[in-house]
């Protein structure tokens, strides 16, 4: 059976990871290599490294790190943030990622999801979306790009029926107004998505105990985000898949 | 560890996951060899044979580099071989993917899931062991049975039933309500459809396997 996916998430900014509350006040948490090598040691299904400021320096990801972390770490690596193009992204899979996020890029620069995809298989490619609930839109979300810092023109879900036909394998949700304060993912959202598209969806922000994970498993998320609650120490990613097997979901618990 | 495996070679001809290929043969304290033609073929005697992208484009790279016909005799001659992926699906006879004829090296035939669930079949997944042979048994050797392993394909070598399969069926999963091969062995040929190099410390263990292997 197909296990359901937690992924902890190192955002990087200046070469160490570190964790913001809604996108902001970020904190130092560590060195980016050592932090995968061990999550990749203890449970973690994936790994999903965001370069935070690569989009805002206009600049590509840093290749030496991902290229570091994909000698010590043995699972899935999908890097987000200042891929602008193919050879980007080329170069974020040719350093050890078998996955890119695009974010900001995508509504600018949608014909690079095909290009992408094309090339290196949908699997290849995360849509990630910034998004924030706000009544002016259809679907009630607005999506954002910046990292979380400009509006765009796209309702969430008219952009979801753009973008993800033209080549995209997963879908990772990013709720703004959830992110770092670990009251639980936005579960109307992902009910919204779910059913809307085919695609495996991944949700993020607001993770904060082990019940915010089932929850969101047992609505239909294929995986989790986590970042605050594993950075923190507060729980291990074992504890959180503990609590999974407990409320009879799949998750892999050998490694 | 006491025996050395002789000279590794590891596959290359243009496939995405060349790299972490190497970087989990490295991670094991082996330097592998890059074979990238017949002469770099004939430095080796044990092969890792990658794969991502499709079977077709797979083929065709092969045919260009001059391969087909020196990996036919690599295999036949008894070195010990193992595809990965999209490499394990070419050591079959046919894929769906391009109508493409294969190495023929194991008697299996490769189509696209035909199923609700989404495709490509992508994540983690248990696999029903059954070992029948002793390239079975080498190939599990410290894993335990719940043991998971990172799924990415669209395509792959479907079984009838997980209890009724052939003799080199040597691990069985399931998705979308259908059975496949996740693991085959037959004498000195071994093919995995997951990929054993992102699987974490048990993929690992798969690979050392391999390597370590001695034909009994």
């Amino acid at each position: 059976m197909l296990k359901k996916r937690i992924i902890p998430c190192l955002d990087i900014r200046d070469g160490r990871v570190t964790k913001g509350i809604e996108f902001k006040n970020n904190i130092d948490i560590g060195d980016p290599v050592l932090l995968a090598e061990f999550y990749s040691q203890n449970g973690a299904d994936e790994i999903v490294i965001y370069d935070i400021t690569a989009s805002a320096e206009k600049r590509a990801p840093d290749f030496s790190t991902i290229e570091k972390i994909a000698a010590k770490s043995f699972v899935p690596i999908c890097i987000g943030g200042g891929i602008r193009d193919f050879t980007d992204a080329s170069h974020c899979i040719a350093s050890g990622a078998e996955k890119v996020s695009l974010n900001s890029i995508a509504p600018r620069k949608p014909e690079l999801i095909t290009e992408i995809s094309n090339h290196f298989g949908v699997q290849a490619v995360v849509l990630s979306l910034d998004v924030l609930a706000d009544s002016s839109c259809p679907s009630g979300y607005r999506l954002f790009i910046n990292g979380g810092r400009t509006a765009t023109d796209w309702d969430m879900i008219r952009w979801l029926e753009f973008a993800l036909p033209l080549g995209v394998g997963e879908l990772c949700v990013n709720s703004i107004d959830q992110d770092g304060k670990r009251n639980g993912y936005d579960l109307d959202l992902l009910e919204l998505i779910k059913q809307k598209v085919r695609v495996p969806v991944i949700v993020s922000g607001g993770a904060g105990k082990a019940q915010h994970l089932i929850e969101a498993f047992s609505q239909g998320a294929d995986a989790a985000l986590v970042a605050s609650i594993v950075h923190s120490g507060e729980m291990t990613l074992l504890q959180l898949k503990e609590e999974c097997v407990r409320a009879g979901l799949p998750v892999r618990m050998d490694w | 560890m006491t025996n050395t495996p002789a000279k590794v070679g590891i596959l290359n001809y243009g496939a995405g996951n060349f790299g972490s290929v190497k970087r989990a043969v490295e991670a094991l304290n082996i330097v592998p060899v890059e074979v990238v033609d017949v002469e770099t073929l004939k430095q080796v005697e044990r092969l890792v044979f990658p794969g991502v992208g499709s079977a077709q484009q797979a083929m065709a790279e092969l045919k260009q580099r001059n391969l087909v016909e020196p990996l036919k005799s690599f295999a036949q001659s008894g070195h010990p071989l193992l595809g990965i992926c999209v490499g394990m699906q070419v050591l079959g006879e046919w894929s769906e993917e391009g109508n493409t004829e294969c190495l023929g090296l194991l008697p299996y035939r490769v189509e696209k899931f035909r199923c609700e669930a989404p495709i490509p079949h992508m994540g983690w997944n248990s696999v029903a062991w059954s070992a029948k042979n002793s390239a079975c048994n080498a190939a599990t050797a410290s894993i335990s049975v719940a043991a998971n392993f990172y799924f990415v394909h669209s395509y792959a070598a479907f079984v009838q039933s997980k209890s009724q399969s052939s003799a080199h069926v040597m691990g069985v999963s399931s998705y979308g309500g259908q059975d496949f091969c996740a693991f085959v062995a037959h004498q000195n040929i071994w093919g995995a459809q997951c990929h054993v190099e992102k699987s974490g410390r048990i993929g690992l263990q798969l690979i050392e396997n391999f390597l370590r292997w001695e034909r009994g």
